[in-house]
């Protein structure tokens, strides 16, 4: 097995476990990348989402300028590739983290390119809670946090834990450019160590790892939404 | 003596659509008394949906007044206009429960936690709460299926989950909105039933609105007839199955002879 590995990934096996280079530091650098910025982002995703629902023209409490606001902001964000936000928001990088490069410098851009992502899956999510229950709710005299959480947020749980997942894919991918502004992690192990060096073998075993990753999340996100789903259809 | 319990006066809906103005609800006037038993009858896009929402302010109108047990709810006219404080409005409509066609159900609690949601911002605590979530579920005889989730009861029981919750805060009136239209006859019978049976019990006054006259035969006894955003015609039940002016309510209430119609009715009531 060994010999195997040493064999056909020497290099592999040359970028050792720990270290600057090591394995494990880039997993390491990945998972806490992509949980940080799921928490900061997540949580501004959610809070816009339930914005746009709310002060949509046909929602619960309609109102122009948050919606437009909001609205433009997402729509803003969403349009910029990530790896020119990067560099675009470097100065707020440098103001919130007092430095423009590594794993935490990569949090900011990291955030603010997950949120309208997020914000416009959870859009879709609490869509699809039907009216009619939000009048009901309405009628015996529902408060407005009755609404957003005991009827949006709870009655949209299983499709929230579905755009949740699918936004967490979508945001290991991201982790993967963070390497362009020094963040390490496996996609810059892929570029750095693997692609840049003629390396291979590196390059393959990034991505494995990568894939790994990306079908524990789907799979244990669907088993989640699955379980939170009461619904008929 | 009966008693004013909802007083619309010069109920006016209208949309503006674009270059269009539809007037869903058009200068209409009605009054329900107390423990009535009222149909509002008429075809889809009549504006009975509408009109009922104006009477918990699910829908505001663009002008007219809303009067409930005495309590002016909402005026407006040239002059002034009256609107209730979001926390005024919100403890009146807990005073008159609603039923709808689809039964509108929190998906993802249980019967119990449904009934128990109406329930919230009662002062009773959370045992005393749930307490009367079941009480309330026997009520409408679905003790057994208290922890099933919607989807796992039938149309006729989740509407009946739907009543209990209308009727959690102890409503004087009860709206029901096509509450039988998505339910098989043995079930829509079982379900207009309870619904008199409560009204006899519990005393709450009923607007029935449906576009089945079977269903208002069944159980109102004052019927009002809509078309095009108006009351046409009103009366006591017996004489619009009987004695209808207007053509359209001939229409609807049908081709059946009159004194079956009214031997119909009476053997109802007795």
């Amino acid at each position: 097995m060994t010999e195997f590995f040493s064999k056909y990934f020497p290099n592999v096996i040359a970028q050792g476990w720990g270290g600057e280079s090591g394995w494990l530091t880039a997993i390491g650098q990945t998972f806490y990348m992509t949980f940080w910025s799921f928490i900061f982002g997540g949580i501004l995703g959610l809070l816009f989402g339930v914005g746009l629902v709310l002060t949509a023209p046909e929602g619960v409490y309609p109102n122009k300028i948050i919606f437009n606001l909001c609205d433009k902001l997402v729509s803003f964000f969403r349009a910029v590739p990530f790896i020119i936000l990067l560099a675009f928001i470097a100065p707020v990088t440098q103001l919130l983290v007092h430095t423009q490069i590594g794993t935490t410098a990569a949090l900011v851009p990291l955030s603010l390119g997950v949120f309208p992502f997020y914000a416009r899956q959870i859009e879709v999510a609490l869509a699809s809670v039907d009216h009619g229950i939000i009048e009901a709710a309405q009628s015996v005299g529902a408060t407005f946090s009755d609404i957003v959480f005991t009827v949006y947020l709870r009655e949209a749980r299983s499709e929230i834990a579905r755009v949740t997942t699918v936004t967490l894919i979508s945001l290991i991918g991201l982790t993967a450019m963070a390497g362009a502004i020094g963040a390490g992690g496996l996609g810059n192990t892929a570029i750095s160590y693997g692609y840049n060096r003629f390396n291979n073998d590196v390059t393959v075993v990034a991505t494995l790892i990568v894939l790994l990753l990306v079908v524990l999340v789907q799979v244990v996100g669907d088993k989640i939404a699955a379980a939170l789903n009461h619904r008929s259809n | 003596m009966s008693t004013p319990i909802i007083e619309l006066t010069n109920i006016q809906v209208h949309f503006q659509q674009k270059e269009k103005l539809i007037k869903s609800v058009d200068d209409v006037s009605l009054t329900i008394n107390q423990g009535d038993i009222y149909g509002i009858v008429g075809y889809s896009g009549a504006g009975k949906s509408t009109l009922v929402r104006v009477i918990n302010l699910l829908q505001k109108p663009t002008a007219g007044q809303v009067t409930v047990s005495g309590d002016v709810l909402f005026e407006k006219n040239d002059q002034t206009t009256h609107e209730l404080a979001a926390a005024e409005l919100r403890t009146k409509r807990r005073k008159i429960g609603m039923i709808f066609q689809h039964f509108n159900l929190l998906n993802e609690q249980t019967a119990l936690q449904n009934v128990a949601f109406a329930l919230k911002h009662s002062k009773l605590n959370e045992s005393a709460r749930l307490q009367k979530a079941e009480h309330l579920l026997e009520l409408v005889d679905l003790t057994d299926q208290k922890d099933q989730f919607p989807a796992q009861l039938s149309g006729g029981q989740q509407q009946r989950v739907a009543i209990a919750r209308a009727l959690a805060n102890d409503p004087e009136i009860l709206i029901s909105d096509e509450a039988t239209s998505a339910l098989d006859p043995k079930n829509t019978n079982q379900i207009l039933d309870l619904l008199k049976d409560l009204n006899a019990k519990l005393g709450v006054t009923i607007v029935l609105i449906t576009h089945e006259m079977e269903a208002v035969k069944r159980i109102a006894n004052k019927v009002a007839v809509m078309e095009n955003g108006q009351i046409i015609e009103r009366g006591d039940l017996l004489d619009i199955f009987t004695n209808a002016a207007e053509p359209f309510t001939r229409e609807l209430v049908g081709s059946q002879n009159a004194s079956e119609t009214a031997l119909d009715i009476l053997t109802h009531y007795t």
